[in-house]
């Protein structure tokens, strides 16, 4: 499975995986594939919910070149 | 030649006369520097740049002019049917006789400048397609970085931040600083606007500033940066002031937000919604993957409850059996002689001879058939002198029946009998 998929693209797949079982006649092989396939995206979603830390960051320009830095909020 | 008795006349020349004219209007102060309200009518922007009108009002009309390097200043256009009030001199124009106005100033009459000015450049970028539907882009569910444009001090920041670290405590944020207010501004909102929008990572674009004065928050209705946010790469969401104030980003922008928090409530994902989505699919997938399998197994055992399919191997060991006794009796055959297979085949002849009805007739019965050739059982099937034949086992007889003794008698003697 690709690792890129951004969590948008994996809550959709996850979203067609489960109604391609719930309506599909499917062998049982394609069936657990999907399910195996449904429970990494479950997990791919999962893991990008759990970032534990904002981050703020400001941008600054120097020297033309665009660089973000820790911003302090408080 | 003089006219006689004639009181002498001053004849003027007709410049002679607008001459002393214009001196008079010149001279009179009220006319040098005046204020006008009336409605513009006939309007003509000449190629010069000069501006030719007439201001009037329900009874009379006065012929204006203003020139290019004054109608350039002006922040909204003048045209036809607009009430506004004007500035500048009455004097006369020699060449045509008449008097006119030479406008230094235009205000609008009514609304406010800034407020003509600003319903006038929406009309004309939404005339433009500029802020049409379907140009509005859809927000990421869960952006990877949030870009924001704003000034760097200032409570909209914070209430920006706080609520998005409340929604989402693992979120992104990258600020674009930018000027809010004053002349810089839009130049230095686009610059910052550019800036972030090219940062990897920033999947949609937060720009916006707290509330204030009209003339505060005016530098969001600049053409320049409406359409710096159209040409935006990534969604833009703008943020401007309170819930009542509008300004030409919120219509240039992909979606407009009431005021900064609103912002970073619309553009930040609930992580516990998020999460609970997630945990929701996942629990539809478990279930309905088993049920799958619950359902497939079910067959399954349907099919292997069939007698074929429940003891196989009892069926299995019955045809060998059949075909092992199969086997041993072509040995058998095989294995005798010619005369014995004849004498089993006389046997057989034999014991189907003795079932044969003509075998009986050899034992003293004898058959008898209707005139039709059809084999009687009963009395009642022939009438008295009908032609039947009596079969014996060797040879027949032709006969004629000359009295039927009905069944029912007989059966009757019999009740009696008994």
């Amino acid at each position: 499975m690709d690792e890129k998929l951004s969590f948008e693209q994996a809550l959709a797949r996850l979203e067609q995986v489960v109604r391609e079982l719930e309506t599909g006649d499917l062998s049982l092989d394609k069936a657990l594939a999907l399910f195996q396939e449904g429970v990494m995206l479950s997990r791919l979603c999962s893991g990008q919910l759990d970032q534990a830390e904002a981050r703020i960051e400001k941008l600054l320009e120097q020297n033309g070149e665009a660089a973000a830095v820790p911003f302090d909020v408080e | 030649m003089r006219e006689e008795g004639a009181i002498s006349r001053n004849v003027l020349t007709v410049r002679e006369l607008t001459i002393h004219i214009k001196r008079l209007l010149d001279r009179d102060e009220r006319l040098m520097a005046a204020w006008v309200r009336g409605e513009i009518s006939n309007f003509k922007l000449h190629t010069s740049g000069h501006m030719y009108f007439t201001l009037k009002d329900e009874t009379s009309q006065l012929k204006c002019v203003m020139f290019r390097s004054q109608a350039q200043r002006l922040r909204f256009r003048p045209d036809s049917g607009l009430q506004v009030l004007v500035f500048g001199q009455i004097t006369v124009f020699e060449r045509d006789g008449v008097y006119q106005m030479y406008c230094a100033e235009m205000e609008p009459a009514g609304l406010g400048t800034l407020h003509l000015q600003f319903e006038q450049l929406k009309q004309r970028l939404s005339d433009e397609g500029l802020f049409d539907e379907e140009l509005k882009r859809r927000l990421p569910t869960l952006p990877r970085r949030i870009g924001i444009v704003t000034a760097a001090t200032g409570a909209a920041l914070r209430d920006m931040i706080t609520v998005s670290r409340r929604r989402f405590p693992g979120v992104h944020i990258l600020l674009s600083p930018a000027l809010v207010q004053g002349a810089e501004a839009p130049a230095s909102l686009i610059r910052a606007l550019e800036r972030v929008a090219r940062y990897p990572g920033v999947d949609v674009i937060i720009m916006g500033r707290g509330g204030g004065s009209l003339e505060d928050l005016w530098a969001f209705n600049d053409e320049g940066l409406a359409r710096a946010i159209r040409a935006c790469p990534v969604p833009v969401v703008s943020a401007v002031g309170h819930e009542t104030d509008f300004t030409i980003a919120d219509f240039a922008a992909d979606l407009r937000a009431p005021t900064p928090s609103a912002a970073a409530e619309l553009v930040v994902p609930s992580r516990v919604e998020l999460q609970a989505s997630v945990a929701n699919l996942k629990a539809r997938l478990v279930t309905v993957t088993r049920r799958l399998v619950e359902r497939k197994r079910l067959r399954l055992k349907a099919l292997s409850d069939r007698p074929v399919l429940q003891r196989p191997q009892g069926r299995l060991l019955q045809d060998r059996q059949r075909l092992d006794d199969l086997v041993r009796r072509l040995g058998f055959v095989g294995g005798r002689r010619v005369e014995r297979l004849r004498q089993r085949l006389a046997t057989a002849a034999g014991r189907l001879n003795a079932l044969s009805p003509l075998a009986v007739l050899s034992r003293g019965y004898s058959i008898t058939k209707g005139p039709d050739g059809h084999v009687l059982k009963e009395a009642a099937e022939v009438a008295v002198g009908d032609a039947i034949t009596v079969m014996l086992h060797k040879g027949h007889l032709a006969c004629r029946v000359e009295e039927i003794e009905s069944p029912e008698e007989a059966s009757n003697a019999d009740g009696r009998e008994a």
